[in-house]
């Protein structure tokens, strides 16, 4: 399939209408959207509400770093955790997630905004505290170049970007599993790719995807 | 090298792939414990392990597998590792083998493909 990594837009296209197919199947919340003008390009957006963590106060708050940094979706303890004793709060965040194609990249390309709920835009530095552990220690090697804030291409507005430079480099390798498995006309790029880098920024592609 | 590399905290037992061996985890499917056969796969360019089969505990999660491949074929701190199942899916780390097994299970075992990249995003 992808052997070379990279995606036509038509190629972007086929597979964004059928990740939407599997998305209703999976119940998932996922939205065709139009770019304004001449061309009709799409792309995805999905909202999502979620537990992020937010530091109580930002002076105390050196003191406890390494300890309460944890997945966000701990249903359990969200009622008892409203204040941790460690002084790091749960608060609730609305994640906006768009896939846009970048015609220079030739990849699809994840975007993501954040706010609290009283509106106000949530920070970079709050962006990294709510990485889950698993990624952490991985990521404090590239704080700086995995996520960049930059320009909605479409909207206008500021928007968190993965950065798509490795993207191509990542699918090409990843597309060695289809051809030893002989999968190549169900695999689809968008899910493969989602799947992998979705999870860092706490946009989960469910197993139902891939079923 | 590689006989040091298996000493992990808790090590997946070893299978034969014999008979016995199969009879033997049918046995202990029924048991609370179950262990799940996986076999890695390398994708991409990363390194091939010796030994690719193991029995891992079912409820263990997919980031434990991940943080074992790592080890065992010697990640750089700069490098991620991915895991894939089925068609090119991977699977949240915090996802657990016994899941993943119902899901993509086939013939007793558990194919996972890893890959590994130097960079991310």
């Amino acid at each position: 399939m992808w052997k070379t990594g990279i995606l036509s837009y038509e190629a972007f296209e086929h597979d964004l209408l059928d990740f939407l197919e599997r998305a209703k199947k999976v119940g998932d919340p996922w939205n065709l959207e139009y770019a304004k003008g001449r061309r009709k390009v799409k792309y995805l957006t999905k909202p999502q509400v979620q537990l992020g963590l937010h530091k109580a106060s930002e002076e105390e708050a050196d003191t406890t770093e390494d300890t309460n940094w944890g997945v966000e979706e701990d249903d359990d303890d969200c009622v008892q955790s409203e204040h941790q004793e460690s002084g790091v709060n749960r608060v609730f965040l609305k994640y906006e997630y768009h896939v846009i194609y970048s015609v220079s990249y030739s990849v699809p390309v994840l975007y993501f905004t954040a706010s609290r709920q009283d509106g106000k835009l949530v920070g970079l530095e709050e962006v990294w505290e709510n990485v889950p552990d698993v990624y952490r220690e991985r990521l404090e090697h590239e704080k700086w170049t995995f996520l960049t804030q930059q320009e909605h291409p479409y909207l206008g507005v500021p928007f968190y970007q993965l950065h798509p430079c490795h993207t191509a480099d990542m699918m090409k390798r990843v597309s060695s599993v289809t051809e030893q498995q002989g999968t190549h006309s169900s695999a689809n790029y968008l899910v493969t790719w989602l799947s992998t880098v979705g999870p860092v920024v706490g946009l989960n592609i469910p197993t139902g995807y891939s079923l | 090298m590689v006989e040091t590399q298996r000493k992990m905290s808790e090590p997946p037992q070893p299978t034969d792939s014999h008979n016995a061996q199969a009879q033997k985890s049918e046995v202990s499917k029924k048991s609370l414990k179950k262990k799940v056969e996986v076999l890695l796969k390398a994708a991409g360019d990363a390194p091939i392990m010796m030994r690719k089969k193991w029995q891992v505990d079912g409820s263990k999660q997919v980031a434990y597998i991940i943080e074992f491949i790592k080890k065992y074929i010697k990640c750089e701190p700069q490098d991620s590792l991915f895991v894939y199942v089925g068609q090119c899916f991977a699977p949240t780390p915090d996802q657990t083998l016994q899941n993943l097994y119902d899901c993509f299970g086939a013939d007793g075992k558990l194919v996972l493909h890893y890959c590994k990249t130097q960079a991310w995003g």
